[in-house]
This record gives structure tokens, sequence and C-alpha cells, in this order.
């Protein structure tokens, strides 16, 4: 069975791609386990070493800067880099990279982004060399219960597979239970996260990876001290910050050092905080939000840089968008008061997105409700001189990327530039 | 409306707010305030003691399993559970959600079959399960017709047999996922296992809390003009 699954599975792949369908991210390793499901476990002994990353926010961003350093090196990196990171994305990673017998031998390290909801089942499993957890909020309460139990889960993954290096993020302090001996730490100088709030002060005595010094511009860029260089990096938020201190300390546990000139020619992964441009020359941000605190921090930026742009906001509830909205309102929408352009809101659940805003105190006539994503991005992508900052939640992203693809405005995403 | 203020008391604002409820005070304070009726919002925590009349309307929203156990130590101490019973039966209005509604009963028991004390304010009491109950919901009450939202827990709550429910389910689990009740009503109190946040989709139960503040504090019957709710019912249509 273990054969007939990784057929069709790399059939499913190549299908996927060769049609344009969807980009081979879940379906193969969906459909490969529902053969054959242990095949991911029987793939351990192949696997490259790894470094897996896991968290609320920030993970794909954080796995494409540890690809990234480890591609600069000459290695040739294993990664489920379309942010696919259940167990069925990371089966179709491998899958579309193995042999048709499922023969993994070209790759000499593997960098796997996680979801926290399997990240303690799988750690075991990928023969990981280091893990990373970077932060824990709410996120998508409806599919993972309660922050508590998550981390108790991780803390006995981590227990019963002692062999395995542990970074994690010494400012947050729902991963404080992590906390044991030989656990390294990453921090930013100077803050501190409890539950939502960042405080400045923080208990942990001594960080292993520590960003100093650190200015964010909210124009687009951030400029900080890590051990004891000068990094400047062209993405926006605080958070990109610590995504960098992760991935330099994750790789500095494998053995592979990073340095300020490693970073000048990282580009963000899709979606994240990807600025494309149209080919009547207008330019437009592409930022997920799935969560208060990740959203929090997209809105801090773009109220920064919007000034006369468009924005237009995508809600829907899908799976994997999170059924349950409402995390909208706990999310700061007031911070955008300031800016007075017209905002269209789509998605299955624009109305309440378009409610959030009213009670946000928005003028409802500053609102468009328009649900048909593409008809609500038809609104936006006219000509302008401003940008067009787009906030979608996850499977309306993945929509607005295949509408990009349809119509041949940017290279579609499993192809690795933006 | 010349000159009228509502006091809202905003319990354990900190520790029980991880489910977006924080929007069902969103909505009041701004229902209130598109009909100049001027709000004032206060968080009771911890340590913090609340006085009669000191608030026209109170909140109590949802939160984690470990913050609910020290916020119903907390709410024994300095008579909060006991001024919260008077001002119910004086008539302020309360509306309270998930883990805020389990403390109104009698006691949540958990999975452990320890029994935490709730405030006793209605008769029920909550068992912790394991199977979570989680999903749209739509609910049809007496009081406020169709009401909708998302649920996501794992206690069962069985009301007593003469405490009325807010409403029968529709759609999806409600109270127990036995019954077919979802919530309570009593006096002026709302207790329900709906989030979405509740009140900025369901504007018919936010303004009857609106109401019953004033009316209660002013002692006289009084109007609050009606305001335009079309995307709040494009909303519920989205959810049902």
């Amino acid at each position: 069975m273990r054969r007939v699954a990784i057929i069709i599975g790399k059939l499913i792949y190549l299908g996927s791609r060769f049609f344009r369908t969807g980009g081979g991210q879940a379906a193969p390793g969906y459909y490969g386990l529902k053969i054959y499901p242990k095949l991911l476990d029987d793939w351990e002994k192949q696997l490259p070493p790894a470094i897996v990353i896991t968290g609320t926010n920030g993970k794909t961003t954080t796995a494409r800067m540890v690809a990234h350093i480890l591609q600069k090196r000459g290695l040739r990196v294993l990664h489920n880099q379309t942010g696919s990171n259940l167990e069925r994305g990371i089966a179709s990673a491998i899958l579309g990279n193995c042999s048709w017998v499922g023969g993994i031998d070209k790759f000499d390290a593997a960098v796997w982004e996680a979801d926290e909801a399997v990240a303690g089942k799988l750690m075991g499993k990928l023969n990981t060399k280091v893990i990373g957890f970077l932060n824990l909020y709410r996120d998508q309460m409806d599919r993972y219960g309660e922050i508590n139990s998550l981390v108790k889960k991780w803390q006995k993954a981590i227990e019963e597979n002692r062999q395995i290096k542990v970074l994690i993020n010494g400012d947050d302090g729902s991963l404080r239970k992590l906390i044991r001996p030989g656990i390294k730490c990453f921090g930013v100088e100077g803050y501190k996260i409890v539950g939502e709030r960042i405080e400045k002060e923080t208990e942990i005595e001594k960080y292993n990876y520590e960003a100093k010094d650190v200015y964010v511009d909210p124009a687009g860029k951030s400029e900080f001290f890590l051990e004891g260089k000068k990094i400047e990096l062209g993405m926006p938020g605080l958070y990109q910050v610590y995504n960098l201190v992760a991935a330099t300390g994750l790789c500095a546990e494998m053995g592979i050092g990073a340095g300020p000139e490693d970073w000048i020619d990282f580009r963000p992964a899709f979606g994240r905080m990807e600025q494309i441009v149209l080919k009547n020359g207008t330019k437009v941000w592409l930022m997920l939000i799935k969560n208060p605190k990740g959203a929090d921090q997209v809105i801090k930026v773009v109220r920064d840089k919007i000034g006369d742009g468009r924005l237009l906001l995508a809600l829907n509830d899908n799976f994997a968008d999170g059924t349950d909205v409402s995390w909208i309102w706990d999310t700061n929408w007031e911070w955008l008061n300031g800016y007075h352009g017209q905002i269209v809101v789509s998605g299955r659940r624009a109305y309440d997105m378009a409610l959030r805003l009213k009670y946000a105190g928005f003028e409802t006539d500053k609102i468009t409700v328009e649900s048909r994503l593409e008809k609500a991005w038809k609104l936006v992508q006219a000509k302008t001189d401003g940008e067009v900052f787009v906030l979608p939640t996850y499977t309306a992203m993945l929509e607005i990327q295949s509408l990009l693809a349809r119509k041949k405005i940017k290279s579609h995403y499993w192809v690795n530039g933006s | 409306m010349k000159n009228y203020k509502i006091n809202i008391g905003y319990l354990y604002g900190e520790e029980m707010n991880i489910y977006g409820d924080t929007g069902n005070v969103i909505a009041l304070k701004k229902r209130c305030e598109w009909r100049g009726i001027e709000v004032d919002i206060k968080a009771i925590g911890i340590r913090q003691e609340i006085n009669r009349r000191e608030f026209d309307l109170y909140f109590w929203g949802g939160g984690q399993d470990e913050s609910q156990v020290k916020v119903a130590e907390d709410v024994k101490s300095l008579s909060k559970d006991e001024i919260l019973r008077l001002e119910a039966e004086r008539g302020v209005p309360m509306l309270a959600i998930c883990g805020g509604y389990q403390l109104l009963g009698e006691y949540y028991q958990t999975g452990e079959g320890e029994k935490i004390p709730g405030i006793g304010l209605i008769d029920a009491y909550t068992i912790g399960g394991i199977k979570r109950m989680i999903g749209n919901v739509t609910v049809q009450s007496k009081h406020f017709g169709k009401i909708v939202g998302f649920e996501n827990h794992s206690g069962k709550t069985y009301l007593g047999k003469r405490q009325e429910a807010l409403g029968r389910v529709v759609r999806g689990f409600g109270n127990n996922g036995e019954d077919r009740t979802e919530g309570v009503i009593y006096k002026n109190v709302i207790g329900c296992y709906l989030h979405g946040s509740l009140l900025p989709k369901n504007p018919q139960v936010a303004d009857w809390l609106i109401q019953k503040a004033l009316e209660v504090k002013y002692e006289t019957k009084i109007e609050i003009e009606k305001l335009n709710d079309e995307w709040e019912t494009e909303a519920r249509k989205s959810v049902v």
C-alpha cells in the first residue's frame, strides 16, 4: 500500500501543477496518508536532518529565512515552503520531491513549518535536530481548544525527545512552561509578551540569541544588533525582527552562522507580507491576517504606510481560516481610524467585517461590502498612484493568488520567487 | 436622549476575555453613543470590589479553564457574589457568556470531579465534558426571535426545571447537546454560550439590555430609538 500511496500522491502532485488547480500543497499528502497512514512514519529514516518551526505567528517567514540561509551555504533543502503545515502538507512536500518508489536522497537538510496542533506529534517523526517555538497566541480557537493544553502537549513531546535541541521565544509568557535546563532562548531586548500585551521587562536572565538596540521604522524597515553586528531588514514590523532572530538561532544550533550580509536579498513569503506590482503599475501589498495578535501588527504597518492608498479586507470562515470569526472583535481595527478612504470588505463573512468596522467608528458610507472576491478585487486594482493594501484570511488569500495567476499578473505561488 | 448615562461593569475583562467577547461591550458602548447615551466602562478584576447601584449593566465573558478557577475564587471575596445576586434581583441587566455564564450557576464540575462553586444566581450546574461542542448556532427565542452565534465549549450546562432557557436550539449543541436548550434568561440576566460576538449580530438583545439598564436606573419606562441594523441582519444571514 505504501507504493500505491506514493504513486497516487505523486500523480496528484504533478496533476495539480499541470492543471494549475492548487499548487499540490495538501492534496497529495492528504490522499497519500489516507491510503497508507504510516507514510510519514516510514520515511523517518530517510529524511534529512530537520529544523522544525512552530508557533502561532511567523512560521512561514521564519522557515523561509532558515531555508534561505541553508541554501546560501550550498545545502539542498527540503521544505514545505507553501506554508501547508499539517501532516498532509509535510507529506505533500516530500511526495513532490521523492522518487516514484519513495526514495529521498538528494537533500542535505529539511526545514519544516509545523502547525501548533501537530508539532508535538511530528517532532519525533521527522529526524528533527532542532525545534523552534516562536510564540503562542489564541489562533482559531475553534481548532485547538486551549492554549494551556497545547503547551502541555509540547512539554510532553519535548520530554520524550530529549535528543532534539529546543529554542523558544523567551519573551513570550505563554511559553514559560517549556523552560527547562538545556533549552535555548531568543528574544528582543527590552520586550516581553504577556498574553496580548507587550511589556518592557523580562524574567529570563540570559538569552542565547537577542536583538539589541532595535529600531523599527514604520515606513518599512528595521535595524538592530544581533551578536554584535548590525542588521538591516527590509520588512516592517517588530515581529519580523523576532522571526529573524529565531531563524539565526535555529541555524546556529545546527552549526551554521548567519550574518548581516545574508539578509540583504531575503524576500518574504507569499501573502504574509508580499508586495506585487500589477501590469498597470499599481503596487499591491498582500498581508495575511488570522488572529488578533498578528492582525494588530499588520494593522500597525498599514496605518503607517497607507496614506491615500486603498484597502481591501477579505474575511472567510472556511476550515483553514478558522470557522469562528469572533477574533475580529479582539483586533484593534480602531487603529485605522486615521484612514479616510473607501474600505472594501469581502469574503464569506464580509458583513461581519463590515459590522466590525462600523463598531470601530468608521462611517458606513466609507465601507463598500462586496462578498464576491473577484468583484471586490476589481474595485481596488484600478490604476492608482497610491498603494493597495489587501488583508485576507488564508483561503481568501489563496483565492486572490489564483486570481492573480489566472490574469498572469505574477508567477504562481509554487514557483519560488516573489 | 436627555443626558442618560450607563455605567457598565466589565467583570474580569483581563482574565476572561479570549473569545472576542469584548465585542459585546463594544456593541453596547457604540449603540448607546449613537443614541446620545453616555457610557462608562469599568473593568472589575481580581481583588477589586463592586458596590450596589454602582453599575447599571454587567458583562462577564468567557475564559480559559485555569482563569475560571481563579475567578471563581475571587468572585466570592468582598461579597461580589452576593452583590451580583442582589443586583440581579433588583433588575440590573447582565450578559454572561460561556465561562461567565457557567459561573452564574450553582457549580461547575471539572473533568476530575472537583466542584467549583458558582455564584448561585441561577438554578443551573455545569459538568465538564470531553467532547468539545463547536460550531455555528441558531437559537429560536421567545423574547428575541432568532439569535445566532458561535459556540466552543466542553462544559454541559443543565438548567433547573423552573429556570427559563434563553431559547431553543435550531442548529448546534446549546447548553448540553441533549435537551435542545441554549442559555438562560432570568429577570434581566442573560447567560449563554454564544460567541460571535453575540451582540453585534443580535442587536435586538443589545438594545434590550440597554433599555433595561436605563429603565432600572431611572425608574421610568424608556423607549430608545431604533437604529439602522441592515448590516446586522445581513451578517446573521451569513451564519444561518
